[in-house]
């Protein structure tokens, strides 16, 4: 009902930018798209609504603190500027200030606070392919703002008896559950339980809601709709790379493939003629900051079949950068005896109860250990510590003065008991970087430990 | 009083009756636990300093209507968590330092920032495991890897810890009708994680319970419950000592 109050029509005259991808048959007359603005006045702020605004700020406020927002001004621009046009001219509702920014996340997940934060998580920008893709996504998080979501289904919660037991689901209030939530908080970083709704979804009515308006504002902004039908797929392809036990909206397989649908429906209608995709290499380029601090995380957080695609991604888009390179390298170590894709089996549902068994049964070197038992995994291991020696050393023939790649290459030697290797790239390591070094301490117990290793071997 | 009646109050009887022994049942088994590495336990591992990482809490308030998150209360509750604990391990002789602290390294707070975070990361992803199966501490199961060294504090210090807090908190109206039907009450669970500042190795951890108060009497609800877990980790001065169990 909000909607037909307020909508407005906007007449979209065919001018935007170029298309930069081949589009599907585009139609030649201007569209007629209506973009929601929301309940605008209708909307009468109580009491609750204001402690949730408040709560909103606190959230932001804790982000920041904690330094899960990711800073990099070009990043920042391509963001804004992507958001700023999706927003258009239309006026922010009351007590909304818009912002968009990128949370160091490894969950492929977007979200919106009701004051107007718009969350896009490093996840989720390292996975998306152009520009649409992008704009597409925060088409579907202001729309939720727009609209007012997080109020009504806050509002919602409340007057529901099973308000607590959702809330409990989340943080996981049951005996012996601290750990499910912190599962939870390690894959989103999500610590407001007022942001459970917003970060697992709404309700399905409101969210194919944000969906329609999405598509909408993303359209009229020139941007091609067929794009976010091509991201949901993406999305849908992604979500078995990793385990994940409580997989967010923008991971959810059956809701992906109707979204995808109607996303699809909506394209088809509505494409304009020279609607704007963006070129992949422009948007790797602009969100690379976002996916070096994804495999980073992904690497801290047992994710390495999808810190291995990310880097790969970035090495294919930048060969010559050694920083890059030895991301590389570093995936392919962490993958270890593990394949870069889920085998066949693992994607069963036995083999997907197995895979829940080793996440939350065994620590990372015991699952490696359990895997080195089958001679395929051995061979794996060697192959993957190939590839991770290969990157290694390409980024020291990239810049022979690039630290890092010496330092890791000295981690891999370890791991394969090549002691006197170990010791030379760590001591190579420690002449090139600088004396203030936080690792200088760390990488000195290495190469005392491994010389002393060496020592016993020739002994 | 006719039969029907009977019946009911009978009936009403049984499920109260049900409530209140399942409810004690599950406070009763919210004990204080520890478990603590072999070497540490044995001394061979001596304690005497300590780094403390950013403190996490998280608070959420239960009202008849439903729940409210509590960020900004969550944060403060946090950080008196962290303090309890400061206060207990000084008691004990132990040297405190921050996480944040640069120390004499000479690094921006941002590289520090950016380290914090990276242990942070690895220990939330190690987290589940190790609640989940804490008995594995004893056999060394569980490390979050030397990148913990890259700390500045690091080299003062010999172990890490990280507070760790998750509470529900009632409104006065909630609270009532707990009292009368029954549902959530009052509490906290928090764990107090020791890692080896060099190593990374989980050298132990405590896990505790802090019921109804625990807000406002932190001190008694959650401060004096340590005492028995850090004189078994041999933690400083606090040497094995079966009276620091007795309450």
């Amino acid at each position: 009902m909000f909607r037909n109050l307020s909508s407005i029509s906007i007449f979209v005259i065919v001018g935007f930018l170029e298309a930069q991808q081949p589009s599907p048959p585009p139609q030649s007359a201007p569209i007629d798209i209506h973009v929601s603005e929301g309940p605008g006045a209708a909307f009468q702020f109580t009491k609750v609504d204001d402690n949730l605004r408040a709560e909103s700020d606190a959230v932001d406020a804790q982000y920041e603190g904690r330094g899960l927002v990711l800073h990099d001004p070009d990043l920042q621009a391509f963001i804004d500027s992507t958001g700023n046009r999706v927003l258009g001219d239309r006026p922010a509702p009351e007590k909304v200030t818009y912002r968009f920014l990128v949370l160091r996340d490894p969950m492929v997940n977007a979200f919106a606070l009701p004051n107007g934060s718009v969350y896009i998580t490093t996840g989720l920008l390292a996975l998306l392919e152009n520009e649409a893709q992008l704009a597409g996504v925060l088409g579907h998080e202001t729309a939720h703002i727009y609209e007012r979501h997080p109020y009504i289904e806050n509002r919602s919660i409340r007057k529901k008896t099973v308000a607590s037991e959702i809330i409990a689901a989340a943080t996981v209030w049951v005996p012996g559950g601290y750990g499910s939530w912190l599962a939870a908080t390690a894959a989103a970083n999500v610590s407001s339980l007022l942001l459970v709704e917003s970060v697992y979804g709404y309700s399905r009515e409101l969210e194919s809601q944000a969906d329609q308006d999405g598509l909408a504002a993303m359209t009229v902004a020139g941007y091609n709709p067929h794009a976010m039908a091509a991201a949901f797929e993406l999305l849908d392809q992604d979500r078995t790379l990793e385990y994940e036990p409580q997989p967010a909206f923008y991971h959810d397989h059956p809701q992906l493939t109707k979204r995808r649908e109607e996303a699809l429906a909506f394209a088809d209608a509505h494409t304009p003629a020279s609607a704007r995709v963006g070129a992949k290499m422009d948007y790797v380029t602009a969100v690379a900051p976002a996916i070096v601090s994804n495999i980073n995380t992904d690497l801290e957080s047992r994710r390495p079949r999808t810190a291995v695609a990310r880097a790969t991604r970035l090495v294919d888009a930048f060969p010559g950068v050694p920083e890059y390179q030895v991301l590389l390298g570093d995936s392919y170590r962490a993958l270890g005896a593990k394949t870069t894709v889920p085998t066949p089996d693992e994607l069963t549902p036995e083999g997907e109860a197995m895979q829940r068994r080793k996440v939350l049964k065994m620590s990372e070197q015991e699952e490696q250990k359990a895997l080195l038992k089958i001679p395929e995994s051995q061979a794996m291991l060697k192959e993957n510590h190939a590839k991770a020696e290969k990157a290694f050393l390409a980024a020291i023939e990239s810049n022979p003065q690039y630290a890092l790649a010496y330092r890791e290459l000295g981690f891999l030697y370890q791991d394969e008991f090549r002691f006197a290797d170990a010791a030379l790239n760590y001591k190579h390591y420690l002449q090139l970087v600088a004396d203030t070094s936080l690792d200088r301490l760390r990488i000195t117990r290495r190469l005392a430990e491994v010389e002393k290793l060496q020592a016993a071997l020739q002994h | 009083m006719n039969s029907r009646w009977r019946k009911f109050l009978a009936f009403a009887t049984a499920a109260f009756m049900c409530v209140s022994a399942s409810t004690a049942l599950a406070l009763s088994l919210r004990i204080t636990s520890s478990y603590t590495q072999r070497k540490v336990s044995s001394g061979k591992f001596p304690i005497h300093s300590a780094c403390m990482m950013p403190p996490q809490g998280h608070l959420t308030k239960i009202g008849v209507k439903g729940a409210e998150g509590m960020t900004k209360e969550s944060e403060a509750w946090a950080e008196a968590l962290e303090a309890l604990v400061e206060s207990r391990l000084e008691t004990y002789g132990i040297a405190i330092y921050s996480s944040a602290n640069p120390l004499s390294s000479g690094a921006s707070d941002d590289e520090i920032r950016k380290v914090i975070s990276q242990v942070q990361e690895k220990f939330v992803a190690l987290s589940p495991l190790m609640n989940k199966k804490p008995g594995r501490i004893a056999k060394s199961a569980y490390t979050l890897g030397d990148q913990v060294g890259m700390l500045p504090c690091s080299e003062n210090s010999d172990i890490l810890i990280f507070v760790q807090g998750v509470g529900q908190v009632l409104t006065g109206g909630r609270a009532a009708m707990t009292l009368v039907v029954g549902g959530p009450a009052e509490a906290a669970d928090v764990f107090i994680t020791m890692a080896d500042a060099k190593t990374g190795e989980i050298l132990g951890l405590i896990k505790t319970y802090p019921g109804a108060g625990f807000l406002d009497n932190a001190e008694l609800e959650f401060g004096q419950r340590l005492d028995c877990p850090l004189s078994n980790m041999n933690i400083g001065s606090a040497r094995k000592n079966d009276r620091a169990c007795e309450n």
